[in-house]
């Protein structure tokens, strides 16, 4: 096994308001990209979507139709690509209008955020060398 | 979207919607602030505490105003949650129903925000996923005054927001009022102006 384990400490700290219509990867990657947040740890976030779109299995991905769906519990992070690109991967569970749970990662571009969300992003900040 | 559906691997999705609310659009749509760091704590609740005191309280005892919470899983005595479905009246996308109450319930994973409302007031905005007493799987929004913690306690990690400010505002736009970042003069009335992302 080749185990993978990178030092660093926490940067800055965001607390971010997406609007409504705002796809919710697509809002974290704008922000980051924007105010230089090269690497980032998603954390202690919520707010509601039009309807969910998450991975499922075998490439699947699962539709939760809304309004609204909530957003219970999300992480994830952001990691700058050796192109400079940037990944967002988030994850979390959600509940659809009538309370059922649902859970897996957000398909970038599928997520529209319906009223308000409510995003902590640590800046991760990799020990150089 | 009226039901559920799973889209197989290589089909086509359905573009996303847009919902259109009843107030005009407005142009910032990604608002924050940032601070250059912030302290972080882990809240160990006891027993028989509600949610609301649980998180304020410490918090507040530091100083603390504005943070956002992981809070990990534990036993309830009493959950109480709120789901959004679709407003009847039109008025609004959605909006909250009654209480619903879970009863002595299993807390499996939450998020919170610790801010102000417009008096000055703490408010916490909290969402979790649950397992009530029938073992059935549920969440959506808590009425954190009306959780108190189980018999084992409740352990919540805070990251502080430091130098600035989560306060209710009313959004033109949705015409409902939520949590928005908030620089301290703007907080304290005394100027303007947000952040902005450069977008």
């Amino acid at each position: 096994m080749n185990y993978s384990v990178e030092s660093g400490k926490t940067g800055r700290i965001a607390y971010v308001r997406v609007a409504p219509n705002e796809d919710l990867v697509g809002a974290v990657a704008a922000f980051c990209k924007a105010e230089g947040f090269r690497h980032a740890f998603v954390r202690g976030s919520l707010g509601s979507l039009i309807d969910a779109c998450l991975g499922g299995a075998d490439g699947a991905t699962q539709q939760i139709g809304g309004p609204a769906v909530e957003i219970l519990s999300i992480g994830g992070e952001v990691r700058t690509q050796d192109d400079g690109s940037l990944a967002v991967a988030l994850s979390g569970v959600v509940a659809d209008a009538q309370g059922l749970l649902y859970g897996g990662p957000f398909v970038a571009g599928h997520n529209p955020v319906l009223m308000t969300f409510e995003l902590t992003l640590e800046e991760w900040v990799p020990q150089a060398g | 979207m009226s039901n559920n559906a799973l889209v197989p691997a290589g089909s086509r999705l359905p573009q996303p919607r847009a919902w259109v609310h009843p107030g005009p659009i407005q142009a910032q749509r990604i608002t924050h602030c940032i601070a250059p760091q912030g302290r972080h704590l882990r809240i160990a609740l006891p027993r028989g505490a509600t949610l609301f005191d649980g998180l304020v309280q410490p918090l507040a005892a530091l100083g603390i105003h504005n943070a956002a919470f992981n809070i990990l899983a534990g036993e309830f005595e009493r959950l109480v949650y709120c789901v959004a479905p679709p407003d009847p009246t039109g008025r609004v996308a959605a909006a909250y129903t009654e209480p619903n109450d879970a009863g002595q319930s299993y807390l499996l994973a939450a998020n919170a925000t610790l801010g102000s409302n417009e008096a000055g007031q703490p408010v916490v905005h909290c969402h979790a996923g649950l397992r009530d007493s029938n073992g059935r799987l549920r969440g959506g929004h808590l009425l954190p005054q009306a959780c108190v913690v189980g018999r084992h306690g409740l352990v919540a990690f805070a990251v502080e927001l430091q130098g600035f400010a989560v306060q209710v505002g009313y959004d033109p736009e949705t015409t409902l009022s939520f949590f928005k970042p908030t620089t301290l003069a703007d907080a304290s009335g005394r100027s303007a102006m947000h952040r902005e992302s450069r977008q």
